[in-house]
């Protein structure tokens, strides 16, 4: 599978698990003083931040000639 | 409730010797000018470094709104406004679809403007100037609100009266703005940027350090709004509906590729000077939003806790409730207060001038330079561009103080994405496909700008509160303007291919 799909579908799941809709409505769990729907949104949106920083400092960009190609 | 306590003299010095800095700095940009062209007044020569194209990154992408728009719209919605983190993470994500490529045609080609590469790519008269003129009204509209913003700010740091001082601030911050913008060029702006995001970056640490000092720990915020009597207040602590899933869905999308097409970002995009450094710069702006979203969200989260009872544009001053409350508790929350402040004033200019200095490039170069005297020197050009600026301002200046209570900021923010975004096939699918077609871009185009503005202010049934079913009208609109732009292009290449 090209390295560009890989990381679209990577994103796809990302964006799917950050979005609390698998949570139940009247979910009343705190953890570490937040609702824990709210937590596991921001332990992904960290997670994608980790992911976009290593696609930009490791993945290869492509040179002035690729961009013409 | 405790009122704002205005400044006293101390304060204000402190306050007038960073105003004075910056104009200062304006002038050192102006002595370092190495040559009267417009690369040099709006690129600086692509000479950006890593600290300064992160914090100019950085001051740039956060505003006033971010403090108080951010805090104010989790006052009322609660909890789901976490989605702002993932939004302002998905801008850096969005970046890596266009970037690299962009600045490698760029640096090759020596872009100035976000529509060089538009006549680059498509050569389309048409395209150009509409695009332009799309990128032209909604950063008049992003400078506008940051006028706004700058108003909003000075209200109540003074004794005078609130409208006064809200005229005052406008123009007194926009005057020193655009001063040292008009000096110094993309360097100014840069250089100022630099002050403006560290003295960003401390603000919202000092925030949050002020947040826990008043109020105690996040958790006593969060079991005071769910033992609140009033159900609305309880629900925004609960998991989002329906209808603001799809909301954040749609966020997700249109801040993450909107953003990106900003112009002045495209341009700090052109304006850095390596490819590494540009990389480099990106990675750390992924983790901006926990330095500065998280924190408004948080604010917010105490406001409800805490300073219950604010509607509607009232609730976008939120943050200056709290800072009241803060302010009057001790001289230590005094100071507090005033340097949050100055970080305050730092986001906004910062993000202000960026928007000037980029719509004076696009009117010099783009509009009077390519189809007005596109024998003009770069001089000329770069004059010209300084005079747009100011005649620009001097208008926006006017419209603030007449619009001061008319429109809250965050209404404004939603038009300019649905307007943004439609430049996706331009530049995002552009750059990727080269079958992508001129004449079709600029239909799709025009047919997505305009479905959105239609389902965006008509007053349709199936319209609640100017989305649709949850999603903004751009991201709707995009649909129509991809299909013809990418229908059209195949159409006309099969028909050549046949004949």
């Amino acid at each position: 599978m090209k390295r560009s799909v890989i990381i679209f579908v990577v994103y796809v799941v990302l964006i799917a698990t950050g979005i609390p809709w698998y949570w139940p409505r009247d979910s009343s769990l705190l953890i570490l003083g937040v609702p824990a729907w709210v937590l596991s949104s921001i332990l992904v949106a960290f997670l994608t931040s980790a992911f976009t920083a290593y696609l930009l400092i490791r993945y290869p960009w492509k040179s002035e000639e690729d961009a013409d190609e | 409730m405790s009122s704002f306590q205005a400044f006293g003299p101390g304060a204000w010095l402190f306050i007038g010797i960073y105003l004075f800095s910056l104009i200062l700095i304006g002038f050192f940009a102006f002595k370092a000018r190495k040559e009267n062209t417009l690369n040099d007044f709006y690129l600086a020569g692509n000479s950006f470094g890593l600290v300064v194209i992160f914090l100019t990154l950085y001051a740039t992408q956060y505003s006033g709104n971010t403090l108080f728009g951010f805090s104010g719209k989790t006052y009322r919605i609660g909890f789901s406004w976490i989605m702002s983190l993932q939004f302002m993470i998905a801008i850096v994500a969005c970046y890596i679809i266009f970037a690299p490529r962009l600045y490698a045609k760029a640096r090759r080609y020596q872009f100035v403007t976000p529509t060089d590469y538009l006549q680059h790519r498509f050569d389309s008269r048409g395209l150009n100037i509409l695009a332009t003129v799309i990128m032209i009204f909604v950063l008049s509209s992003y400078l506008l609100a940051q006028l706004m913003a700058m108003g909003r700010a000075m209200q109540g740091l003074t004794d005078i009266d609130p409208a006064v001082a809200y005229q005052q601030g406008v123009i007194l911050l926009t005057l020193i703005m655009v001063i040292y913008g008009t000096l110094g060029g993309i360097r100014a702006v840069a250089w100022t940027d630099v002050i403006q995001g560290v003295v960003l970056m401390i603000g919202f640490l000092v925030l949050i350090v002020i947040l826990y000092q008043q109020f105690g720990p996040l958790s006593l915020a969060t079991a005071s709004i769910q033992q609140s009597l009033d159900p609305a207040t309880v629900s925004k602590t609960t998991v989002p509906d329906a209808d603001r899933l799809r909301e954040w869905l749609s966020y997700i999308i249109i801040v993450g590729l909107g953003s990106t097409l900003y112009p002045q970002a495209i341009q700090r995009i052109y304006a850095a000077k390596s490819e590494r450094v540009l990389r480099q710069g990106l990675a750390f702006m992924a983790f901006a939003p926990f330095l500065t979203t998280l924190i408004a969200i948080v604010a917010g989260i105490y406001a409800i806790a805490y300073v219950p009872g604010l509607e509607g544009a009232a609730s976008d001053q939120v943050l200056g409730k709290i800072l009241a409350l803060v302010q009057n508790s001790s001289l230590l929350g005094y100071w507090l207060v005033v340097v949050l402040y100055a970080a305050v004033m730092a986001a906004m200019m910062s993000t202000a001038d960026s928007a000037l200095l980029s719509i004076s490039s696009m009117l010099s170069k783009d509009i009077y330079g390519r189809y007005l005297d596109p024998d003009a020197s770069q001089a000329r050009l770069t004059l010209l561009g300084k005079c747009f600026s100011w005649c620009l301002i001097v208008f926006l200046v006017w419209l603030a103080i007449y619009l001061s209570d008319k429109a809250s900021l965050l209404s404004l923010l939603d038009r300019k994405f649905d307007l943004l975004i439609q430049l996706v096939p331009a530049f995002m699918l552009s750059i990727h496909w080269r079958g992508l077609r001129a004449l079709p871009t600029l239909i799709g185009l025009f047919t997505g700008v305009a479905v959105s503005l239609y389902l965006a202010y008509a007053d349709l049934a199936f319209v609640t509160q100017g989305k649709v079913f949850g999603f903004h009208p751009g991201l709707v609109g995009l649909l129509p303007n991809i299909v013809i732009a990418v229908g059209g292009s195949l159409f006309l290449t099969n028909r050549r291919v046949v004949s």
